[in-house]
């Protein structure tokens, strides 16, 4: 074996055991590839294609019954020929592991500090207490975590995603691994945070020497820090080369979808930036008429479905009898409106009260003041996750005919046609309304999740991050969906996301929210082209 | 800071409680049929002597100045008289409490003690054939009611091994050893079903900790099973446990009651039931009383353990 390879994955084939047919299912196929020292290698495919396995069972973490054939040499030693003590050895000190959920990847009772010296406690026994303390800091300090003194007898609850992320990368850092696994590290986290921690992993291994193997579904990030790709799909390896040879000329036409799926932003194109800023000026009063327009006027226009007026929405901090009570401002003075027909998108990071405006419009927030000017039917609101916003223990048909039952006065027959239709409307088999949601895959649950919104024959949808939990092909597949029924149906949607790619694909026009406020609104393409608000550009900045 | 907080809150409302179910048990003294009075004197007692002792009893005043009164002397320490005993309600629970409450303890040590190790072992494989048996054992076991456990066991530790000399008590002044070493097998008959329900309910609370991220961490860092176990999953799987170990203790207490029964053990049990059957008020209430004070105050200890077990309460 050449001195400067890593790793070597050698004719790999993973296989679940299924209890009930007794048959094995291949979940990686006879894959082979090797990792160089020093590089960075992404690999890409849709869930399901088996990457993060591979890099699971590198990591030794599959479950005990898993099958696996083949042989994994790291550094010329054959991990599957290694017992559990000695692996273990390994794990930590030579690899170590991001995973993509900062949220549940800590222990929840035990401080940060304890966590990430563990490491120490566990591969380098010889440091003292105060060294290791010593070099705990240090490491959260390189993670970015410049208080690393404070974070140390912090717990994972009280540090927000990106930096529990950084606690993460913090720990699988510390003994200065050869192999860095990160497996979709910053799918969980805001655009910004997202550019933070790419530069970070790629920053910390560049100053260790570590090899990195970048899994993720986001191609435009893999572009950005990788010197290599595999592309898998189904369990295969279908396509491998350098960054330049899989973006610039594909081979294989699966490559070309999911690259065909990236939303391409186009802002060098001269003629185009001209259009728009024709469209632009004619858009434009309408958009300072909702700032002149009377408040007091309670009727809505007849072209609007949606209108808010100077709204602000608080939070009461519930502390109980004895402590102060505080209210915290999260909505400031925001007024806009959504025209019949129109996709308003709402742009903004976590936190910056997109979600409680999304929530208050739909009713159920009650803690505002301010206008909010809707037509006779309510709102319906679809969700980012449907497996945790709809009933797992009911049945698809059931999820969606409870609606009827509660909001019309339907028979049980003409319920189950109008089920029956909208499973047909969203794209899914009528055999679906007996399936459970858990037998469902994440884009069918959402599909689900929009039928069950649809079913009542609203005009406005509320959609709260919709595709975020999905695919960079599930998500274009769901944005085209919402696009027809929208034509079908003669809907509007307010759009909630904080991926401004998703948004461009769908929205009409845009508001962009940080802290509390709208601080800029505009036609999509004229944000694109000509963005404003400093905030607005940083935001352009960390997408393309 | 919080802390103190959080106990002067816990106390007040303790109190608050402790009130509304005195009242409550009160209350429900003066409508269930029956007459203490009656039963005291016997039923060919005068009309003279029933209204004279009604008059001595302070029966004949209004039901709410009558618990003002008691709840005032309750206050002092004094539950005023047993009608059946002619002698202080606090005399006579007494040496019953700590009987009684020796016998929770006892239950209670068994179980944490048995219940937890086994918990353990049955979820560090799961499927294998330990868990297989603690299951088994667990599914048995948690069926059996303990007056039919306690017949059990006194056939088999009495009668057959000889080990303890059923209906022969011995009270803890007259030889300590000898009290405990009776007192095990009323305490197993108690514990054996709630060890069973607590093994079940830490094994799926550890078995669903193994399935979590922060696991799945753990093991990347290189740690053994038993570290996972011991510095990862434990502290978190017992976070549910303890609410439901401090339900399991509140019905070892009330279970304590039938087993008096069954080993001939002059409990507070024993008189709650003797007490109810003559009508005697003062005892019943006082009786009453004093589980709730130790419910809600085992209820309250588990509040101040979760502040040190799970940080996530700690903030509030």
């Amino acid at each position: 074996m050449e001195d400067n390879i890593l790793i070597y994955v050698r004719n790999i084939t993973i296989g679940f055991p299924n209890l009930k047919t007794k048959d094995i299912q291949n979940v990686v196929k006879n894959i082979s590839f090797q990792v160089k020292k020093g590089e960075i290698l992404g690999v890409v495919g849709e869930s399901g294609s088996g990457k993060s396995m591979t890099a699971l069972c590198m990591m030794g973490l599959l479950p005990k019954d898993v099958l696996v054939k083949g042989s994994i040499y790291f550094n010329g030693i054959d991990l599957l020929g290694l017992n559990e003590d000695d692996l273990r050895r390994l794990k930590g000190k030579e690899m170590s592991m991001v995973f993509q959920e900062p949220m549940t990847s800590l222990n929840p009772s035990m401080k940060i500090g304890r966590q990430v010296e563990e490491m120490l406690v566990l591969h380098e026994a010889n440091l003292s207490k105060e060294e290791r303390r010593k070099r705990t800091i240090e490491a959260l300090g390189q993670a970015g975590l410049s208080s690393g003194e404070t974070i140390y007898d912090k717990y994972p609850h009280q540090l927000s995603g990106g930096m529990r992320q950084r606690v993460m990368i913090a720990m699988a850092m510390i003994c200065k691994p050869k192999l860095l696994i990160a497996d979709e590290p910053t799918t969980a986290l805001d655009v910004t945070t997202q550019a933070k921690i790419i530069e970070l992993i790629k920053e910390i291994c560049e100053v260790n020497g570590t090899t990195i193997i970048f899994i993720s579904h986001d191609l435009s990030v893999v572009r950005k820090i990788c010197d290599r790709v595999l592309v898998m799909e189904d369990g295969n390896l279908v396509e491998e080369g350098s960054i330049e040879e899989i973006f610039t000329n594909p081979k294989k036409s699966y490559t070309k979808k999911l690259l065909k799926a990236i939303p391409i932003i186009d802002l060098d194109n001269k003629i185009e930036k001209q259009n728009v800023s024709k469209e632009f000026k004619l858009l434009k009063p309408t958009d300072s008429e909702i700032n002149s327009s009377p408040i007091n006027n309670y009727k809505l226009d007849s072209d609007r479905i949606l209108e808010v007026k100077n709204l602000n929405v608080y939070y009461q901090d519930q502390k109980g009898l004895l402590a102060k009570e505080t209210m915290t401002h999260i909505v400031k003075d925001v007024s806009l409106y959504v025209k019949r027909g129109e996709t308003l998108g709402i742009v903004g990071e976590s936190g910056s009260g997109k979600s409680t405006l999304s929530k208050t419009i739909v009713g159920m927030i009650d803690n505002y003041d301010g206008e909010i000017i809707l037509p006779n039917i309510k709102p319906q609101m679809v969700f980012q996750d449907p497996y945790s916003s709809l009933n797992p223990v009911k049945k698809v048909g059931w999820i969606l005919e409870e609606p009827l039952k509660l909001q019309t006065k339907l028979k049980k027959e003409e319920r189950k046609e109008r089920v029956r239709q909208i499973l047909r409307d969203v794209d899914l088999d009528e055999k679906y309304a007996d399936y459970y949601l858990s037998e469902l895959s994440g884009g069918q649950r959402q599909r689900v999740a929009i039928g069950a919104s649809l079913i009542v024959n609203p005009e406005f949808i509320v959609l709260d991050e919709p595709v975020s939990a999905l695919d960079v092909t599930v998500q274009h597949q769901i944005i085209e969906l919402l696009k027809r029924l929208k034509r079908q149906y003669n809907l509007s949607y307010l759009f909630i996301s904080h991926d401004l790619n998703v948004v461009y694909q769908i929205c009409d026009r845009v508001c962009v929210m940080y802290n509390g406020e709208i601080i800029e609104r505009a036609p999509i393409r004229e944000l694109f082209v000509n963005p404003q608000h400093e905030y607005t550009k940083k935001l352009l900045k960390s997408v393309i | 800071m919080n802390t103190i907080k959080l106990i002067i809150k816990k106390i007040a409302s303790l109190f608050a409680t402790l009130i509304i179910v005195s009242l409550i048990t009160f209350l429900a003294f003066q409508v269930i049929p029956g007459d203490s009075v009656l039963i005291s004197l016997g039923t060919n007692a005068t009309e003279e002597a029933i209204e004279q002792r009604r008059e001595e009893l302070g029966l004949n005043e209004n039901v709410f100045v009558r618990y003002f009164k008691w709840l005032g002397n309750a206050a002092k320490g004094d539950f005023g008289t047993s009608s059946q005993y002619h002698i202080k309600v606090s005399e006579l629970i007494g040496e019953r409490l700590s009987i009684t409450i020796w016998l929770t303890i006892i239950s209670v040590v068994f179980v944490l003690l048995i219940s937890i190790p086994l918990g353990i072992l049955a979820s560090n494989r799961v499927d294998g054939w330990i868990d297989r048996i603690v299951v088994f054992l667990t599914q048995i076991t948690m069926a059996i009611p303990p007056f039919f456990l306690g017949i059990i066991i006194t056939l088999i530790f009495g009668f057959i091994l000889r080990l303890f000399t059923p209906g022969r008590f011995y009270y803890p002044a007259e030889s300590f050893n000898k009290f405990i070493s009776f007192m095990v097998f009323p305490g197993l008959a108690i514990a054996i079903p709630k060890i069973a329900m607590v093994v079940k309910f830490l094994r799926s609370s550890i078995i669903r900790q193994l399935d979590t991220d922060y696991v799945r961490t753990a093991k990347s860092k290189g740690h053994t099973r038993a570290g996972i176990m011991y510095n990862h999953v434990l502290k978190n799987a017992l976070i549910p446990v303890i609410t439901f170990i401090a339900m399991v203790i509140a019905d070892i207490l009330a279970n304590s009651i039938i087993i008096e029964e069954v080993f001939g053990i002059p409990g507070l049990g024993r008189l709650l039931v003797m007490s109810i059957s003559n009508r005697d008020y003062a005892v019943v209430q006082a009786i009453v009383l004093l589980i709730v004070i130790i419910i809600v105050f085992l209820n309250f200890v588990v509040d101040i353990l979760y502040q040190y077990l799970d940080p996530k309460v700690r903030i509030k």
